[in-house]
């Protein structure tokens, strides 16, 4: 399999400032990110709000340069390369079809868009690529002439997809696609995406926080935590056998429609940090039960074992697993 | 069943007045629940469920009409505004999804817990404080005392969420209805205060209503469900039941439309629920699912019969699911 996409060593910061006295902070959303999308896989990005993965996914999509490291599309890197060619390569599907449609244009219009900007073929050819999008999408060819308000939550998520696929991109990021969503709904377009993927042959980075789905629809997960990737690995190992105690506790908060079971315990005592004041060592460390000496010092490295990355100490056979275990939640 | 209800709801009805017509948000809905256990009421969005709880809070919208046949707590006459009155925010208490318009950003934490208690119960700044205290550190806040003089933009949404908890229960109530509690949160949250909810709920025996479109949450705290669709409740009955042996080809088609572990292979076509609602707007007759049922027959244009077997009740031509 060949990469991409691959991102290396990736950091974004933000200056924050508090309050118009305060002194000026320096956020880490994304923190040396190493990852290589490969062709034709489904990578889907996990992780609580505030852990960086709507900013990767910015990073991707060469909308928001990163402050450290390098992103490369098919060897060549994001700096060398102009928007208009980086629009071509990689295109986005946004959380909510009500905002990121514009109300004023027609729906032709809209998934039409990518191709006037960038002057692909004639005004004909053009056409002829809208229709022929909008039908592989499932939208009814009379919609081409209505406006995003007549259109039902389901109908404009797929305006969207069309108009990230008319460019036949390589990449598709889609930032949590079903999250506004009704279920019934969701299903409709958690379907599209995947034939389209066959078909098309795109590739697909999926963000959501919505475990049951990503385990249904990627092929590879990354899990997401202040900024870092602690776990990356295939889908039905990373379910099967979470070796970051991180992956753990996200996985058992996920509720199937199973009565009976009741409702799991995360473990996960504490809230999620402040990422203005992020914790010193491993940045999980104050909310993990398996925390010890090492834990609150020394920052994990990342481990990879036949595909299965984890950045836990827990793991590392140079890290002393007899260390004396550190009490939780004190 | 109404018995030993706290809650009884006969034939409630929410009519809205909009531009296009009178839209029947809710179209005669009948349940009940009784002390300890968990009601869900589950369903779409534009199903009716936030209506439905409005309308027993009597918190509708102006252009909202109402009318029951019966509409009772623990007996008392709840349709009347002046019993209501009485009892929101003391007997009954309400929890909505997002804590952050649902609190007032002007207000501290402290004087919020403490207003209805106060107007309440006749007591005390000091006895309202110290009762604020202690259900906040039951629902899980550290350094409570602290908590009492921020404001709530200066908790995250978990937190919030817990504050709202505690408020709904300082008079302790007997009711707790809560509109999608977790919508607004992260998945461990959600877990965490869906945890709490149950605990609470066990520890003082109170009736919770808990209205939510995620099935998963359902399945997991439910002891009854009710399905609503376009303003109805198309099935009831125990969540066992419901999710074991569905009869509504709605409630089937929404389990089959969720991935899940073990069932569903990842990568496999998952159901789906053809077409859209049909418009609330002006008269209706017959199933309001037809249009997207797949066993859809001429006679389901008529009125649709109520179907039971014990508790389980469904409304459908079809007396079993091929």
């Amino acid at each position: 399999m060949t990469a991409v996409l691959e991102a290396n060593d990736v950091s974004r910061l933000f200056e924050v400032r508090r309050g118009m006295f305060r002194k000026k902070r320096t956020l880490h959303a994304v923190n040396g990110i190493d990852l290589a999308i490969q062709a034709g896989e489904v990578l889907g990005i996990v992780g609580e709000s505030g852990c960086g993965k709507s900013t990767l996914a910015k990073i991707l999509l060469g909308l928001l340069p990163p402050s450290e490291g390098r992103v490369r599309y098919g060897g060549r890197d994001l700096t060398e390369l102009d928007r208009f060619a980086v629009a071509k390569l990689v295109q986005p599907v946004f959380q909510d079809p009500y905002s990121s449609l514009n109300p004023r244009r027609r729906i032709a219009a809209i998934v039409g868009f990518p191709l006037d900007v960038h002057g692909i073929g004639t005004k004909a050819e053009r056409r002829r690529m809208v229709s022929a999008i909008m039908e592989r999408v499932g939208l009814p060819s009379h919609f081409a002439e209505r406006y995003p308000n007549e259109l039902s939550g389901g109908q404009r998520q797929r305006v969207a997809i069309a108009r990230a696929l008319v460019m036949n991109p390589k990449i598709v990021v889609c930032d949590e696609p079903t999250s506004a969503l009704d279920v019934s709904v969701q299903s409709q377009i958690l379907n599209l995406l995947l034939e389209l993927r066959k078909d098309l042959d795109v590739t697909l980075v999926f963000i959501s926080h919505d475990l049951g789905v990503v385990e249904h629809i990627a092929t590879r997960v990354a899990v997401m935590y202040l900024g870092r990737i602690v776990e990356l690995a295939p889908t039905h190992e990373l379910f099967a056998d979470p070796k970051h105690p991180y992956t753990r506790a996200l996985l058992s908060s996920i509720l199937t429609p199973e009565p009976g079971l009741g409702i799991p315990e995360t473990g996960l005592g504490e809230a999620y940090p402040d990422p203005l004041n992020p914790p010193s060592g491993c940045r999980f460390h104050p909310r993990c039960r398996q925390r010890f000496a090492p834990c609150d010092t020394q920052a994990p490295r990342p481990l990879l074992a036949s595909g299965h990355m984890t950045e836990c100490h827990l793991h590392d056979p140079q890290i002393d697993g007899s260390l004396p275990q550190k009490d939780a939640y004190p | 069943m109404s018995g030993g209800a706290i809650l009884d709801v006969r034939h409630l009805k929410v009519d809205l007045a909009t531009e296009r017509g009178t839209l029947h948000a809710v179209r005669d809905i009948s349940f009940s629940v009784e002390p300890g256990r968990t009601l869900c009421i589950v369903g779409e969005s534009g199903c009716g469920k936030s209506m439905t709880s409005l309308a027993i809070m009597d918190l509708l919208p102006k252009s909202a009409r109402r009318t029951a046949e019966t509409l009772s707590f623990r007996g008392e006459d709840i349709g009347s505004p002046k019993v209501m009155g009485r009892l929101r925010g003391d007997r009954i208490a309400m929890i909505f999804q997002e804590p952050m318009t649902a609190l007032n950003p002007a207000y501290t934490i402290g004087d919020q817990l403490c207003e209805a208690y106060r107007h309440h119960r006749k007591a005390s700044a000091r006895e309202a404080r110290e009762k604020a205290i202690a259900l906040l550190e039951r629902v899980g806040i550290a350094s409570a005392g602290d908590r009492l003089g921020q404001f709530p933009h200066q908790l995250s949404g978990g937190l919030r969420q817990r504050v709202m908890i505690a408020m709904a229960l300082m008079c302790g109530p007997s009711l707790l209805i809560a509109d999608e509690p977790t919508t607004a949160l992260d998945v461990t949250i959600q877990a965490q205060i869906l945890r709490l909810l149950a605990e609470l709920q066990e520890e003082l025996g109170i009736a919770l209503v808990l209205i939510t479109h995620d099935l998963g949450i359902v399945a997991r705290i439910a002891d009854d469900v009710a399905v609503m669709y376009a303003g109805q409740i198309v099935e009831q009955g125990k969540a066992g039941d419901i999710f074991g042996d569905p009869h509504h080809p709605y409630t089937r088609g929404l389990i089959d439309c969720i991935p899940q572990p073990g069932k569903t292979r990842p990568g496999e076509r998952l159901g789906t629920i053809a077409n859209t609602v049909p418009s609330l707007v002006g008269e209706m007759r017959g199933c309001a699912f037809r249009d997207r049922c797949p066993h859809a027959r001429p006679v389901c244009a008529e009125d649709v019969p109520e179907r039971r077997a014990g508790d389980h009740m469904w409304r459908c031509v079809l007396e079993a699911l091929p």
